[in-house]
C-alpha cells in the first residue's frame, strides 16, 4: 500500500492534492473558516471517492498550523467511509451504517482498522462502535475535531462522527497508544459524585477531589488546571492507564475532558522524557512490524503544546517518521482501540 | 338502499381500519413504552450496581492500605529485630572479648609465677646458705669451745709453773746466796705465768664474748631462717592464689559459653520469628497481589459501567426518535 501527504500552508486543496492520483481514500484536515469550502472541493476534486475530515492541524515531519493538509490511501486498500449523526445523544441510532460498511470490505484477520473524525461525545461513541470493533477483530484510531463538526464523503455534519474502514491488501495494521505520562506511585483514587455530562469529578477516595490533587501535585487553585500538563490523571483499566486531562476547577471538584463515571479508578501521572517514549514506540512498532508501509496517527494538542514548548515537536515527529511515510493530525482527544483518551499520541500502522 | 347499505359497510370499513390504526399505534406505543421502561430498569440497576461498586472499591482501596500498613509494620518490626540480632552478635563479640582477657590474666599469672619460682628459688638458697653459716657457726663454735678447753690446760700449766716457780723460790731461798738467781730465775717464771694466766683469762674474756656474739648471730640467723620459712610459706601461699586466679580464670570460660549459649538460642528464637514474619509478610504479599487483581477487576468493571451507560442511555432517544 501507498500513503502520501499533501498540504497547502494557504490552504489551497488543489495545491494540497497535487500529486494525487487514483485514491482510494483521502482523511482532509483544514483550519476552521474554509472547512466547508475545502470540504466541497476535495469532493469536487475527487468525486465518489471515499472521505473524511475534520477541522485540525495535520503533520508530517512537521505541524502544519494553518491552512490544509490531504493524507491519500491510494493503492493496496479496501476502503468504505461513513458517518454517524447526532453522535451527542445516539451514536447508535445509525449504527447499520458502520455495520454495513465494515461487512463491505470483508475484514480479515489483523488487517483492518477503523480511523473516525468525532465532533464529540467520544466516550458514548467508542463505546458503541467497540461490540463492532470485537466481533470483527478491528483496530480503532482516531480524534476529536474541533468546532463540533466533521465531514464525510464531501458533506460536512454537525454533531458526526466520520469513519473510515481500511482493509489493509497487502499486510496486517495494528493501532498502538503511546504515553509520555505514568503513574507517579502505585495510589489509586476511586472517583464518586462524578457528572459525566459535564466531565465533572466530585470526590475522589471520598474527599474533595480538587483537595486531594492539590495536595498530591503542591498546585495552588489557580494553577490546577495548567498541572494537567505535568500531572494529569490517569484511568486504570486492567493494566493500561488511560490519560484524562484536567480543564477546570469547579467548586470542590475537577472539570476534565472526558467523562468519569462513579467507580473510575484514577491515578496521578507524571511526565516522562518524550524523545525517550518516543523511541520505546518506534522498537515497540520495529519488533511487531517487518515493514511499514505508513503510519497515520494522532498527537493530542496538549502533547503538541508541551512538545512545542521542549523545542522538540520536529525531532519527536521525525522519530516517528523514521519508521516510513508518517502523517497524522493534532487532536483534542484521541481514540485507541474504543478508549477514548487525553493527551496521548494514538496511532494505526500498515504494514 | 344497496346504496345505503354500501355507504354503510365503507364507512365501518373505515372505522375498523382506523382502529386497527389505533390499535396498531396503540401496541406501538406499549411496545416504546416497555422498551423506555427496560432500558430505564437497566440504567437503574447498573446505577445501583454502581454504587455498591464504589463502595466495594473503597472497602479494597481501605483494605489494601490496611495491609501495605501491616506490611510496613512487619518490616518495621524485621528491622528492629534485627537490630536485636545484631545486638546478640556484639554480646557474642564482647563474651569473646573474656577470652582475651582471661589469656592477658594468665600470662600475667604465669609472668608473676615464674618470679615467684624465681624468688622462692632464691628464697632456697638464702636460706641454704643460711643453714650453711649455721653450720659454720656450729664449728666455729665448737672450735671456740676447743680454744676454751685449751685455755684451760694452758692455765692449768700456768697455775702449775707458777706453782713450781713458787716452789722454786722457795728452794732458791733455802739455798741462800746460792740459790739468788735461781730465785730471780723463778720469780720471772711466775711472774711470766701469772702474766700467762693474765693474758689467758683476757682470750677466754673474748672467747666469751664471741660466744655471746655467736649465740646472738645463731638466734639472728634461727629468726632470718624463721622469717625466710614463713617467706617461703608466703611464696607457696602465693603460688595457691595464683592457681586460684587461672581457675577462676578459666570459670570466665564457662560464663562466655553460657552467655554464647543465651545469645545464640535468644538469636534462633529471634530467627523463627523473623521467619513467621516472612511468612506473614508473604501472605500478606499474595493478598496485596490478590487486591491488585481485585482492582485490576474493579477498573475494566468501571470501564464495561460505563459502556453499558452509554450504550443504555442511548435507547430513550431511539426509541423516542
Amino acid at each position: 500500500m501507498k500513503v502520501v501527504y499533501g498540504k497547502s500552508g494557504t490552504g489551497n486543496v488543489e495545491e494540497a492534492v497535487r500529486g494525487i492520483s487514483g485514491p482510494k481514500l483521502l482523511i482532509m484536515t483544514s483550519g476552521g473558516d474554509d472547512f466547508e469550502k475545502n470540504v466541497e472541493m476535495l469532493e469536487k476534486l475527487f468525486p465518489g471517492v471515499p472521505s473524511i475530515g475534520c477541522i485540525a492541524m495535520g503533520y508530517d515531519k512537521a505541524v502544519l498550523e494553518k491552512g490544509v493538509a490531504i493524507t491519500a490511501f491510494i493503492d493496496g486498500v479496501t476502503v468504505a467511509a461513513g458517518v454517524l449523526e447526532n453522535v451527542s445523544v445516539s451514536p447508535a441510532r445509525h449504527i447499520d451504517r458502520l455495520i454495513k460498511d465494515v461487512e463491505s470490505v470483508h475484514p480479515g484477520r489483523d488487517n483492518t482498522a477503523i480511523i473516525d473524525l468525532c465532533a464529540g461525545n467520544d466516550a458514548v461513541v467508542m463505546s458503541t462502535i467497540g461490540g463492532i470493533m470485537k466481533k470483527n477483530n478491528l483496530q480503532i484510531m482516531g480524534a476529536t475535531g474541533d468546532a463540533g463538526k466533521v465531514a464525510a464523503n464531501g458533506v460536512v455534519y454537525p454533531d458526526g462522527m466520520a469513519y473510515a474502514v481500511i482493509k489493509n491488501n497487502t499486510g496486517k495494521v495494528k493501532a498502538y497508544k503511546e504515553n509520555i505520562y505514568e503513574p507517579k506511585s502505585d495510589m489509586q483514587l476511586v472517583a464518586s459524585e462524578t457528572d459525566k455530562s459535564k466531565y465533572y469529578v466530585g470526590k475522589l477516595n471520598g474527599r474533595s477531589a480538587k483537595q486531594v490533587y492539590m495536595e498530591l501535585t503542591g498546585a495552588s487553585e489557580s494553577e490546577a488546571a495548567s498541572q494537567t500538563f505535568k500531572n494529569p490523571l490517569g484511568k486504570m483499566i486492567g493494566d493500561d492507564v488511560c490519560i484524562t486531562s484536567i480543564k477546570d476547577i469547579s467548586g470542590t471538584g475537577l472539570v476534565m475532558y472526558r467523562q468519569i463515571n462513579d467507580s473510575d479508578i484514577l491515578t496521578l501521572l507524571e511526565m516522562r522524557d518524550p524523545m525517550e517514549v518516543a523511541r520505546e514506540t518506534v522498537e515497540k512498532i520495529k519488533r511487531d512490524f517487518g515493514k511499514v508501509s505508513a503510519i497515520f496517527s494522532v498527537n493530542c494538542v496538549f502533547r503538541y503544546l508541551v512538545l512545542k514548548d521542549r523545542g522538540e515537536l520536529n525531532s519527536y515527529l521525525g522519530e516517528i517518521a523514521s519508521l516510513g511515510t508518517s502523517c497524522g493530525l493534532i487532536g483534542y482527544g484521541e481514540h485507541y482501540n474504543a478508549q477514548f483518551v487525553n493527551q496521548t499520541m494514538t496511532c494505526v500502522v500498515f504494514e | 338502499m344497496f346504496e345505503k347499505l354500501f355507504s354503510r359497510n365503507k364507512q365501518d370499513e373505515e372505522i375498523n381500519n382506523a382502529q386497527i390504526v389505533e390499535d396498531q399505534k396503540k401496541r406501538e406505543d406499549e411496545k416504546t413504552d416497555s422498551l423506555i421502561y427496560l432500558a430505564e430498569s437497566i440504567k437503574s440497576c447498573q446505577k445501583e450496581l454502581v454504587d455498591n461498586e464504589v463502595k466495594s472499591l473503597a472497602e479494597i482501596h481501605d483494605m489494601g492500605i490496611s495491609v501495605n500498613s501491616v506490611i510496613e509494620s512487619n518490616a518495621q518490626l524485621r528491622e528492629q529485630m534485627e537490630a536485636f540480632n545484631t545486638k546478640f552478635a556484639d554480646v557474642n563479640s564482647s563474651a569473646s572479648k573474656f577470652e582475651d582477657v582471661k589469656q592477658d590474666i594468665l600470662k600475667s599469672v604465669e609472668g608473676a609465677q615464674a618470679k615467684v619460682e624465681v624468688l622462692k628459688s632464691g628464697s632456697q638458697g638464702v636460706r641454704q646458705s643460711f643453714d650453711e653459716m649455721a653450720d659454720a657457726f656450729e664449728g666455729f663454735k665448737q672450735s671456740v669451745d676447743q680454744i676454751s678447753e685449751y685455755m684451760k690446760t694452758i692455765i692449768s700449766i700456768a697455775s702449775q709453773t707458777n706453782l713450781l716457780a713458787l716452789n722454786a723460790s722457795i728452794e732458791a731461798a733455802r739455798a741462800g746466796e746460792a740459790g739468788k738467781g735461781f730465785a730471780v730465775v723463778a720469780t720471772e717464771v711466775r711472774e711470766l705465768a701469772d702474766e700467762i694466766k693474765n693474758m689467758t683469762s683476757q682470750v677466754n674474756e673474748s672467747i666469751e664474748a664471741a660466744g655471746q656474739m655467736s649465740e646472738k648471730l645463731t638466734l639472728s640467723m634461727q629468726n632470718s631462717v624463721e622469717a625466710m620459712d614463713k617467706s617461703l610459706q608466703e611464696v607457696e601461699e602465693t603460688r595457691g592464689s595464683f592457681e586460684e586466679i587461672i581457675g577462676s580464670a578459666n570459670g570466665a570460660n564457662a560464663v562466655e559459653r553460657e552467655i554464647e549459649n543465651t545469645a545464640r538460642e535468644a538469636s534462633d528464637e529471634l530467627q523463627k520469628i523473623e521467619n513467621n514474619i516472612n511468612d506473614i509478610n508473604a501472605k500478606n504479599e499474595n493478598l496485596v497481589v490478590s487486591l491488585d487483581k481485585i482492582n485490576a477487576l474493579g477498573t475494566t468493571k468501571s470501564s464495561t459501567f460505563e459502556n453499558i451507560d452509554n450504550l443504555v442511555s442511548q435507547i430513550r432517544p431511539i426509541v423516542k426518535d
